[in-house]
C-alpha cells in the first residue's frame, strides 16, 4: 500500500509537470488555431532564463518564474511573427512545418550559445522529505504541485472571468466573427500565443528545478508528452489538458511499477490511442471544442 | 500572400540548415587552421596533407561527448603537426556529425570510405554507433578505431575495427568483484542501467560476477537513454531493500543520483568510468559525496603530462576532462603512429597491420591490442570526497 501510494505521488508530480506544459500548449493551439512544435524549445529557453537569473540574483523562485515567463513571452512573439502571422489564411500544414523548422533553429542556436553540456540547477528549493502517513513527499514535489495548481487556477479565472480572457476565447472560437465585432484579431492572437508560451517557459523552469539540470535538448521528448496530454484533453480546453497531463503521468508511473521503465513511452501512447479510439474528441465534452 | 508564405518557409528552413552546417563546419575549420599553424615547424610542407575522418555526435543528446572528441582530438592533431606532422605531412581531421544516430554513423562511414583521400576513420563515440559503422568499414577495407566504444562485441566484428577504451565486460566484472564486493562489501545490490549497447554489456558481465562473489541482485532495471524521471524506478528499487546501488549510465547519471538523494534515500552508490567527470560533481553537488567509481585514467597532479592535458582540455572545452578525453587523444596519437610507420606508401591495409603492432605507454596507460583489436585496461577505485575524486585503491587491487 505504501509502495503504491508513493508511486501514485511520483505519477501525480510528473503528471503535474506534463499538465503545466499541456496547459501552455492548449492555450497556444486554442487561440492561434494552429499546431505548434516549438513548445519544447520555448520551455528550454524558459529554463535557461531562470538558470541565469538564479546564477546572478540568487535562488529566488518568484524572480525565476518571472524571468522564465518573460523570456518565453519574447520567444512567443518571435514564433508568432515568423510562423503564424502570415499564415492564418494559408493551409495549416505550412505554419506547422514552419514551427518544426523554427524549433530546430532554436535548438541548434541554443547548443551553440549555451554549450552542449548540462548546467546544474542545484538546491533552488531545499531538499526536505516529509512523511505523511504512509506517503513520503519532498518539498520540491509540493512546490511544483502548488505552482501548477495556482497557475492553472489563475489562467482559468482569467480566461473565463475577465474581458481580456473572453476576447481570447472569442478568437479561439471564430476569428472572422471576432473581427466583425471589433476585436483586433492579430494582436490579440499574439498575446494569446505569448501567454501560452510564457506558461510553457515556467513549466520548463519547474522541470529544470525538478531534475536539477537544464540543457539545450531537454525540450524534445517532453514536448511530445505535452502534445499528447493536450490531445487527450481535446486540444483547446485548458482544464481538460491539465487532467490529460496528470493521467499520462500517473499511467506511466503505474506502468513502470508493474513492468519495466523501458516501456514508459509505450504505456503513455497506448493509453492515448485507447482513449482516442473510444472517445475521438479526447476528454472534451463538446465535439465543437476541437479546432 | 502565398509568395510571402513560401519565401518565409524557405528562409526558415535555410536558417536551420545553416545552423546545422555551422556546427559541423566549425571543428574542421579549427583543425585546418591549427594544422596550418603547425606547418611552419614541419620538415617538408610541399606534400599533401593526410586526411583522417572522425565520426562524432557533435549535436544531439550526446553533444557534450562530441565536444570532448572535438577538443581532445584537435589537441592531439596540433601536437602531432607541431612536432613536424606525419613524416613531414600534416594530419588533418575531418569531423562529421553523426548526431549519436546509428543510421547517420553508418552513412558517414561509407562516405569516408568512398573518399580516397581519407586513410582511416576514428569513432564513433557510442558502441551502438561504432557497431553500425563497423560492417561498412569491414566491407570497404578501412580502419575504424573507436577511442570510446567499450562493448566487447565491437572489435570482434571485423579485422578493421579497433577499440582502446577497455572492454565493458571486464569493467563490469571488475566493478562487481572488487568495487562493490571486496571494497564496499555489499550483499544485496540494485542496478539501474541505461538500456544501450554500453549499459547492457556492462550488466551482462556484472551480474554473473556479482553472483559468483556471493551477492544478490535484488533489483535490475533498464531505462531509455532519453529518460529524465527516475522517481518510479527509485521507489521500486527501495521496496527491494538493497544495501548498495550500482548505476550504469553516461548521460543521465546526475539525474539518477540527484533523484535518489532527493527522495531521502542515503544508500551507498557506485558508478563506472564513463560517468567519472567533474561534471557529475558540478551537477550533483553534495548529493554525490561518498560515491564510488572505477577509472582507468586519473589525471593526477603527480603525472605532469596527464595533468597538463587535463588542464588544457578544461580550458578549451569549458568543462573538465573525463576518461573519454584521454581516450580520444590517444586514439589520434596511435593512429598517427600507425600511419607514420607506413612510410611513404600509405595504404589503408598497411595502417591496419601497423595498428596491431602498437605496443607502448600513452597518456591513458599502456596500449597493446589483442588479436581481436581490443585491449584490457586496469582500473582504480575512487571515491568522491569534498567535491573531488580521491583514489582509494590502486591498479593492483585485484592482485592483493
Amino acid at each position: 500500500m505504501e509502495y503504491i501510494s508513493n508511486q501514485l505521488i511520483n505519477g501525480i508530480c510528473q503528471g503535474s509537470i506534463y499538465a503545466l506544459m499541456a496547459i501552455g500548449y492548449s492555450v497556444v493551439v486554442g487561440i492561434t488555431g494552429m499546431v505548434t512544435f516549438t513548445h519544447g524549445e520555448v520551455m528550454m529557453l524558459g529554463a535557461f532564463a531562470a538558470y541565469y537569473t538564479f546564477l546572478w540574483a540568487g535562488n529566488n523562485l518568484l524572480l525565476g518564474i518571472f524571468a522564465a515567463f518573460a523570456a518565453s513571452w519574447l520567444v512567443g512573439m518571435a514564433v508568432y511573427k515568423v510562423c503564424y502571422e502570415h499564415f492564418f489564411d494559408a493551409p495549416r500544414h505550412i505554419s506547422l512545418i514552419c514551427t518544426v523548422g523554427f524549433s530546430m533553429l532554436i535548438k541548434n542556436l541554443a547548443q551553440i550559445i549555451f554549450g552542449a553540456n548540462r548546467m546544474p540547477m542545484l538546491n533552488i528549493i531545499d531538499n526536505r522529505v516529509y512523511q505523511i502517513g504512509p506517503v513520503s513527499i519532498n518539498l520540491l514535489q509540493i512546490v511544483i504541485l502548488a505552482v501548477v495548481i495556482v497557475l492553472a487556477t489563475v489562467l482559468s479565472l482569467f480566461l473565463n472571468k475577465t474581458k481580456g480572457g473572453i476576447v481570447l476565447r472569442a478568437i479561439s472560437q471564430e476569428k472572422t466573427a471576432a473581427y466583425m465585432v471589433g476585436i483586433n484579431v492579430r494582436s490579440t492572437a499574439m498575446v494569446g500565443n505569448c501567454i501560452g508560451c510564457g506558461i510553457g517557459g515556467v513549466a520548463g523552469m519547474l522541470m529544470a528545478i525538478y531534475y536539477q539540470t537544464c540543457y539545450a535538448t531537454m525540450g524534445g521528448t517532453m514536448s511530445m508528452k505535452a502534445f499528447s496530454s493536450s490531445v487527450l484533453g481535446g486540444m483547446t480546453d485548458v482544464r481538460l489538458s491539465a487532467v490529460g497531463g496528470l493521467c499520462i503521468g500517473v499511467i506511466e508511473n503505474l506502468g513502470i511499477t508493474f513492468s519495466s521503465a523501458n516501456f514508459r513511452d509505450a504505456f503513455a501512447f497506448c493509453f492515448l490511442i485507447l482513449v482516442l479510439i473510444i472517445r475521438p474528441q479526447g476528454f472534451a465534452v463538446k465535439k465543437g471544442a476541437r479546432p | 500572400m502565398k509568395k510571402l508564405t513560401a519565401l518565409l518557409t524557405v528562409l526558415a528552413l535555410l536558417a536551420c540548415l545553416l545552423a546545422g552546417c555551422a556546427g559541423e563546419a566549425e571543428p574542421s575549420e579549427t583543425v585546418a587552421a591549427s594544422a596550418n599553424a603547425g606547418e611552419t615547424g614541419a620538415v617538408s610542407t610541399n606534400k599533401e596533407p593526410i586526411k583522417v575522418g572522425v565520426l562524432a555526435p557533435l549535436t544531439g543528446t550526446m553533444a557534450e561527448f562530441g565536444k570532448t572528441y572535438e577538443v581532445a582530438m584537435t589537441m592531439a592533431a596540433e601536437d602531432i603537426n607541431e612536432a613536424g606532422g606525419i613524416n613531414g605531412r600534416e594530419l588533418v581531421l575531418q569531423f562529421e556529425d553523426s548526431k549519436g544516430d546509428q543510421n547517420q554513423s553508418a552513412e558517414l562511414a561509407s562516405k569516408f570510405a568512398d573518399d580516397d583521400e581519407v586513410v582511416a576513420i576514428l569513432g564513433d563515440f557510442s558502441s551502438g554507433c561504432a557497431m553500425a559503422a563497423a560492417p561498412i568499414c569491414d566491407e570497404e577495407g578501412i580502419v575504424l578505431l573507436s577511442p570510446t566504444a567499450s562493448n566487447p562485441d565491437f572489435a570482434v566484428m571485423s579485422d578493421w575495427a579497433f577499440q582502446i577504451a577497455g572492454l565493458a565486460s571486464y569493467e563490469g566484472s571488475y566493478a562487481a568483484t572488487y568495487e562493490v564486493g571486496k571494497y564496499a562489501g555489499a550483499k544485496n545490490v540494485a542496478i539501474f542501467y541505461m538500456n544501450t549497447d554500453f549499459g547492457a554489456s556492462i550488466v551482462d558481465s556484472f551480474i554473473p560476477a556479482a553472483e559468483a562473489a556471493g551477492m544478490n541482485i535484488v533489483f535490475c532495471e533498464g531505462y531509455a537513454d532519453t529518460e529524465s524521471d527516475f522517481s518510479a524506478l527509485i521507489t521500486k528499487a527501495k521496496a527491494a531493500e538493497p544495501d548498495h546501488v550500482m548505476i550504469v549510465d553516461q548521460t543521465s547519471i546526475s539525474n539518477v543520483i540527484n533523484q535518489i538523494r532527493g527522495s531521502g534515500w542515503d544508500v551507498p552508490i557506485t558508478m563506472l568510468g564513463p560517468s567519472t567527470s567533474q561534471q557529475v560533481i558540478d551537477l550533483c553537488g553534495e548529493n554525490c559525496e561518498g560515491i564510488l567509481t572505477t577509472v582507468s585514467v586519473y589525471y593526477a597532479e603527480s603525472d605532469p603530462a596527464a595533468y597538463a592535458f587535463a588542464q588544457e582540455f578544461a580550458e578549451r572545452a569549458g568543462f573538465g576532462a573525463t576518461v573519454m578525453a584521454g581516450f580520444a587523444y590517444d586514439g589520434v596519437i596511435i593512429l598517427a603512429e600507425a600511419i607514420e610507420a607506413c612510410g611513404d606508401n600509405i595504404t589503408r591495409e598497411a595502417i591496419r597491420d601497423n595498428l596491431y603492432l602498437t605496443d607502448d605507454t600513452y597518456l591513458t596507460g599502456p596500449i597493446k591490442f589483442s588479436e581481436n583489436g581490443d585491449i584490457v585496461r586496469k582500473y582504480l577505485i575512487c571515491e568522491i570526497v569534498d567535491g573531488e575524486y580521491v583514489i582509494r585503491c590502486g591498479y593492483d587491487y585485484d592482485a592483493e
